[in-house]
């Protein structure tokens, strides 16, 4: 365990910090114990294995296989978890150390360190489930009393397990005693030769899983574009939503009455409250004209002031000043007001439109539509 | 040359945004799970059960939903709705013919009745399959708070069309809080919270009131429970929420057959 954990800190850690903050798959987890538990045995197999003997490798135990350690650091443990079984057992063989070898070793190397030789050795012949080595060394190791090599030997192949056989300790007995299981030869004629309809489909095996990932697909390609699409589709909806289909605020096509209603020289304020422009009948470049100002002060946006005292528009903000036809002529304003589109409608009456306006400085006030002569 | 999807992909602005690769291999499904506000509200893996609409009928995201579009309606009405008892009514009525997306209004009505019913669905499911039991009763509680916003959700936006219906189901509504033990100038102990011999709770001062803005459903009323059903209720809703859902996640993930 040790030699696995020092090997995969990094690892360890980051699956640990994932632990925390997401959740792995319960097979995974089974996976990390198992990992962890490497008895003494586990190492040796280990260090068998990594000696370069192919032909044992079908007897390790599982877990000591998953791991590939490098050689030195395998035999270091296995050197120190036994250091009298691992050296002699690879000179007398080469490889995996038989039974006899083994229990050489240990009467070699001394009473203490026999019990830890033959569950190696049972681990090897008879491989159990990972879960559970601790439990097939304490069958075996459990009477210390017993030093000779005869009791130890009685010991290693007493089967005195009880309950059910598993298919490993099956092999294993049957190995040791091959005659009594054989068989008698059975001669079994040869079958009919099966019909179409019972002959296995080769195509059918690959499909499906290609056909599911298809469907998956196209199912998952038709749902995202549709809910793009409904997405785009209220999208587009709101927008337009914003823009209701009736207006509130007033027409900017305007009647404001018969043309006699605008004597010359007057500047009629009347309409500045719903509408916001001044309708005047006054010279401009020495002709006589009615036209509609707008109440907008071209410095920043006020509504000035028609002052019938000094016949002047004065805005209350910066005190810009506009002669009656509009020219600015003091304060801060650039230019002068503005002016809206201005016909006699097909009734005879002025009417003003909003939507279009002239600027003096761009020579728009030539525009016919600018004023109306008088 | 690079295709345009890699040059987006390259650019400094796309990873700005997006700080893994796409997730085409298990750790960086993981890490943009685990790196993108709006996914890891999400899990990164659940249980195969947790998916199985037959054991948690999908209730409570269904009612999330459904709170989602109350929301989305809900703001896009507020643009053309004025709780004044002058326009209240007349703005309802203008939503049919002078504004496009009139269904607006039916669709935030419907699937206020359906997050009732499916809230109540929820709850019961939870009941059904003893999800409320440790270590997840605490969210349960926070789940009948949520029933009970729900229900005040639906109680204060019915008065807003501003209707016969709506102003009388409120008025007979709010009479039950006439009847609040203590709190209501007509329920039970109302006569003991006396202070120096003068009541404390009359009709111009107990639940009824605070609830009304008012002795009667009025101009007042409306503007309270258009507050109420707006921003108070919903921004309420919205922290019990984020709590209900990180407690399913710390509560050990969305409850499966056991």
């Amino acid at each position: 365990m040790s030699v696995r954990l020092c090997f995969e800190p990094f690892k360890l850690h980051l699956l640990k910090g994932l632990q925390q903050s997401a959740r792995i798959p319960a097979d995974e987890k089974i996976r990390m114990a198992d990992k962890k538990k490497m008895s003494v045995a586990d190492m040796l197999a280990a260090a068998r294995k990594a000696d370069g003997d192919g032909a044992s490798s079908a007897e390790v135990d599982p877990a000591a296989e998953e791991v590939a350690l490098p050689p030195a650091a395998a035999e270091k443990s296995a050197a120190a978890a036994n250091p009298s079984a691992a050296s002699p057992a690879k000179t007398a063989s080469g490889g995996r150390p038989s039974v006899a070898e083994m229990l050489a070793a240990a009467r070699g190397g001394g009473a203490g360190n026999a019990p830890a030789a033959v569950p190696a050795e049972k681990k090897a012949t008879a491989p159990k489930p990972a879960a559970k080595p601790a439990a097939a060394e304490k069958v075996v190791a459990a009477p210390p009393t017993e030093r000779d090599n005869a009791s130890i030997l009685t010991a290693a192949r007493k089967t005195s397990k009880a309950g059910p056989m598993s298919k490993a300790e099956a092999a294993a007995k049957e190995k040791a005693d091959p005659v009594a299981k054989e068989k008698p030869k059975v001669i079994v004629p040869p079958m009919p030769e099966k019909p179409a309809y019972a002959l296995p489909k080769p195509v059918a095996v690959a499909k499906p899983k290609a056909d599911s990932d298809e469907s998956r697909r196209n199912f998952l390609s038709i749902g995202f574009w549709s809910l793009g699409l409904v997405s785009f589709l209220w999208t587009m909806a709101s927008l337009k939503f914003m823009f209701p289909n009736v207006r509130r605020e007033p027409p900017s096509k305007f009647k404001v009455g018969f043309p006699d209603a605008f004597p010359p020289g007057q500047v009629q304020t009347k309409f500045i409250p719903q509408y916001g422009v001044w309708v005047a009948n006054a010279e401009y470049n020495g002709v006589q004209q009615i036209y509609a100002l707008k109440s907008v002060c071209t410095h920043l946006g006020c509504t000035p002031n028609w002052l019938e005292a000094e016949q002047k528009f004065k805005c209350p903000c910066h005190g810009s000043g506009f002669y009656k036809d509009g020219i600015n002529f003091e304060g801060p304003a650039p230019r002068p007001l503005e002016r809206y589109a201005i016909r006699i409608a097909d009734d005879g009456q002025v009417e003003i439109d909003k939507s279009r306006t002239f600027q003096e400085e761009m020579g728009q006030w030539e525009d016919a539509t600018s004023f109306i002569p008088v | 040359m690079p295709s345009p999807g890699d040059t987006i992909r390259e650019s400094q602005i796309w990873k700005s945004i997006f700080r893994h690769p796409m997730p085409v291999d298990r750790r960086n499904r993981i890490v943009v799970m685990l790196t993108n506000f709006f996914l890891h509200l999400h899990p990164v893996s659940i249980k195969k059960q947790g998916i199985a609409l037959s054991y948690t009928w999908c209730m409570g995201g269904v009612t999330f939903f459904l709170f989602l579009v109350e929301t989305v309606t809900g703001v896009l009405l507020m643009f053309y709705y004025r709780p004044t008892v002058e326009w209240a009514y007349t703005d309802i009525q203008m939503l049919r013919d002078v504004h496009s997306l009139g269904i607006l209004r039916e669709i935030h009505r419907w699937a206020a009745h359906a997050m009732v019913i499916t809230v109540w669905l929820h709850m019961y499911r939870v009941f059904l399959t003893g999800s409320y039991k440790p270590p997840r009763e605490f969210n349960w509680v926070i789940g009948v708070f949520l029933l009970l916003l729900t229900l005040l959700l639906s109680f204060t936006g019915y008065l807003l069309p501003w209707d016969q219906l709506a102003v009388w189901a409120i008025t007979v509504g709010s009479n039950m809080a006439r009847a609040t033990p203590f709190l209501g100038h007509e329920g039970p102990g109302q006569q003991l919270l006396t202070l120096g011999g003068v009541d404390m709770i009359t009709n111009a001062s107990d639940a009824r009131f605070a609830l009304l803005g008012a002795r009667e459903v009025g101009e007042e009323t409306l503007n309270r429970f258009y507050i109420l059903h707006c921003i108070a209720i919903p921004l309420g809703v919205a922290l019990l929420l984020a709590i209900h859902f990180w407690r399913v996640r710390k509560d050990g993930g969305i409850s499966g057959p056991l």
